[in-house]
């Protein structure tokens, strides 16, 4: 552990010379960043792991059960569970989706859900990411480094050895392909945010990387076409290009990005694409708060995971409380992403909190508010020694037919500035390795 | 009952050579509780410069509001890409028993209305200007969708060229011209502003010499069809192709390709009584 943390510049120079960076846009711009690697582990202990592996396992299935029910029968509108104008009204719900029933009726095949833990040890679920959820490549591959630079370190600790994400991948992708073709990373480019991992997750899963231009429908299936044109028959797509940039033929007509006609194809049952389009629905910022009633109405199980105590200001209640109190809430756009549209209304002067209530009041659909939690900080190397860092972390769960595994490590991202609660890679945040311990033998009494 | 012979010809003359033709077609009828339809045949070709023409192979699907429609690809050049759809309809008098997605009540990007619009409707329906929403009269729906389509037949004049197939509803509506794409989405802005479950529904019709779009809205279980570029509510004699939220769930010919080329696009379309 010792060697590893003091290894801290070694373990990125590699990061560095593999190309792990992030790319951000910054005043239209594409900018590349390395992504700074943090040597101190977040540890997790076997129990509390168990119980965030239960926890995120029946969130996901929830979240799974809920899409196929969204697209399909809408059971859960007709009881009246969740509001059917917080589905219809959403930007992630597709109507082009409707009556889709994908391979294994399997919606979030790849899942990142968003956890912070509070300084009293509760976790908190703070977001669901169910589209293309980014960053497993992260730990993956500097687990891969730090192991090769201090190899005493994980010979002395009892780590769950989290080089496995890539045949986890594989197994979902064979999983789901519907005819024995190949499997294919879709990217949407060179300049997209998270290429390194789209590439780094082809390799890693024998798949093949297939870029706009790379994939043609015919015959109402898909084909890789080479540099040659010949053609190879598709069978999974893990797609990493936006739903609305998809298909042209259903969704955006100015995409350049999408493969015409693939839309047909998936209906068809002819190709698996992973995770579904349409899935935003199930991860708007607003359905959120819905996510516990789902996991009672379709397992009949209590949630065993926590949201944020989050205020809806859709209902005349709750919006009472968030105007009334927003100086103590942080407030979210349910149309963004990525750590932008949220604000902390104690950061807001007096004139821009205002204008702000003046939104809620007019478009209360748009907003959630949630209590700010008091984050645990994690140690964190700096130039100068020890400091402590915001951090929350992106648990990663697979789903297949037959079961729902949660993916023994994790991306976590933390804050670079001090006083900081945003961590987003996009807003300049660095991230750890996340340790998942076998026993306590390892568990670490101080560093 | 009337029994209806269609045909549809359209082609696009590109003026160098194409490839990689990807393309989405809805161009056949739809089945209709109110329109059987009888026999229907599509042959789809293209045609290289000085060549022959080259049937191509059609998949036959559906989209997800239940429309026909037909894809398939071509990677060979090609100056020339011809569709022909014809057929024989027979029709009962328009109307769809059923239910009404929620969809239907959302607005889209080209659908959404502005106050311009909410104060035409609290104006048509009250006579009077300035009334606030929840205090319109609640008269039966067919009442209240007959004098907004009278209404934006009114408001509207016809006029082809001044608007294109990215026209907004609320652009139209200032405008206060346009053709039949943009008098059906002003119509459908304006029956949600009432609450009333409208979609946007094309095809070919009697005398017309291009494809037509007009309104379908919901009423005690029915949906009907209601026509407000030539102010009437629909009985016999339009063929429907496809319905959506908005004319982008339902264009008849969708195609992406490479190359760099100018499009002349020929369309013929006959409806007749037989």
């Amino acid at each position: 552990m010792y060697s590893l943390v003091e290894s801290r510049e070694a373990v990125n120079n590699w990061l560095e010379r593999y190309g792990v960076r992030f790319g951000i846009y910054k005043n239209g711009k594409f900018k590349e960043q390395l992504f700074p690697f943090d040597p101190i582990p977040r540890v997790i202990s076997p129990e509390e792991w168990a119980y965030l592996e239960k926890g995120l396992a029946q969130r996901v299935k929830a979240l799974n059960l809920f899409l196929a029910d969204v697209y399909g029968e809408k059971n859960i509108l007709k009881n009246n569970i969740v509001p059917k104008s917080f589905v219809y009204a959403s930007k992630g719900y597709l109507p082009q989706c409707e009556g889709i029933r994908p391979p294994h009726g399997i919606f979030a095949h790849i899942a990142g859900i968003d956890l912070v833990q509070a300084r009293d040890g509760n976790w908190f679920v703070l977001e669901d990411n169910l589209r293309i959820p980014s960053g497993a490549s992260y730990p993956l591959i500097a687990r891969t480094i730090s192991r090769k630079v201090s190899p005493e370190t994980f010979s002395a600790n009892h780590i769950e050895d989290n080089r496995d994400y890539p045949q986890l991948l594989r197994r979902t992708m064979d999983d789901m392909n519907v005819n024995g073709g190949l499997n294919v990373v879709f990217t949407p480019g060179r300049y997209n945010s998270a290429f390194f991992e789209h590439s780094y997750l082809a390799e890693c899963t024998g798949s093949v990387l297939a870029f706009p231009g790379d994939l043609v429908v015919e015959d109402n299936h898909v084909y890789y076409q080479g540099i040659f044109h010949e053609k190879t028959l598709v069978g999974t797509i893990y797609r990493r290009v936006s739903d609305e940039y998809l298909d042209p033929m259903a969704f955006d007509p100015e995409s350049l990005l999408g493969v015409p006609n693939l839309m047909q194809a998936y209906a068809a049952g002819n190709v698996a694409v992973l995770n579904s389009p349409g899935n935003g629905v199930a991860d708007d910022k607003g359905l959120y708060y819905f996510v516990p009633r789902m996991v009672e109405y379709y397992l009949g199980e209590k949630a065993i995971l926590q949201n944020a105590p989050t205020y809806l200001p859709y209902y005349e209640e709750d919006r009472e409380y968030v105007l009334a109190n927003a100086e103590q809430l942080v407030i979210k756009d349910v149309s963004e992403a990525g750590g932008y549209g949220v604000v902390f209304g104690r950061d807001l002067e007096h004139d821009r909190l205002e204008k702000l209530k003046e939104l809620i009041r007019s478009e209360p659909r748009r907003w959630i508010a949630q209590e700010v939690i008091n984050f645990k900080d994690l140690e964190t190397m700096e130039e100068h020694g020890v400091v402590y860092r915001k951090a929350d972390l992106r648990a990663f769960v697979l789903s297949s037919s037959a079961d729902t595994v949660v993916w023994k490590s994790g991306l976590t991202r933390f804050a670079r500035q001090a006083d900081s609660f945003v961590v987003n890679s996009s807003q300049g945040g660095g991230f750890k390795d996340t340790w998942v311990l076998r026993d306590h033998q390892s568990m670490p009494q101080s560093l | 009952m009337k029994q209806f012979f269609y045909r549809y010809e359209s082609s696009i003359i590109f003026s160098s050579p194409v490839s990689a033709h990807s393309w989405l077609l809805r161009c056949m009828p739809r089945p209709e509780p109110f329109q059987h339809v009888e026999r229907t045949l599509l042959r789809v070709s293209v045609m290289r410069e000085a060549g022959e023409a080259v049937l191509l192979p059609v998949c036959h699907g559906h989209d997800a509001f239940g429309n026909a429609v037909q894809t398939g690809y071509v990677s060979d050049a090609h100056c020339r890409f011809s569709i022909v759809s014809e057929g024989v309809v027979r029709q009962t008098p328009y109307r769809i028993c059923g239910t009404a997605h929620d969809m239907y009540l959302e607005h889209t990007a080209l659908t959404l209305p502005d106050g311009n619009m909410e104060r035409f409707v609290g104006k048509t329906l009250n006579e009077k200007e300035d009334v606030p929403e929840d205090i319109l009269p609640g008269g039966p729906v067919l009442e209240r969708a007959l004098a907004l389509c009278r209404a934006v037949h009114g408001h509207m004049t016809y006029a082809p060229g001044v608007t294109t197939v990215n026209t907004t509803a609320s652009q139209a509506f200032v405008l206060g011209r346009g053709v039949c794409q943009d008098y059906a989405h002003v119509l459908i802005s304006l029956l949600h502003l009432c609450a009333i479950p409208a979609r946007y529904a094309c095809g070919y019709l009697v005398g017309e010499g291009a494809t037509h779009a007009w309104v379908e809205f919901f009423d005690q279980g029915v949906w009907r069809g209601l026509d407000p570029t030539n102010n009437r509510l629909l009985c016999h004699g339009c063929i429907k192709v496809a319905h959506g939220r908005d004319s982008a769930d339902c264009s008849v010919n969708r195609g992406v390709f490479s190359g760099r080329a100018a499009q002349q696009n020929i369309l013929d379309i006959k409806v007749e009584e037989i």
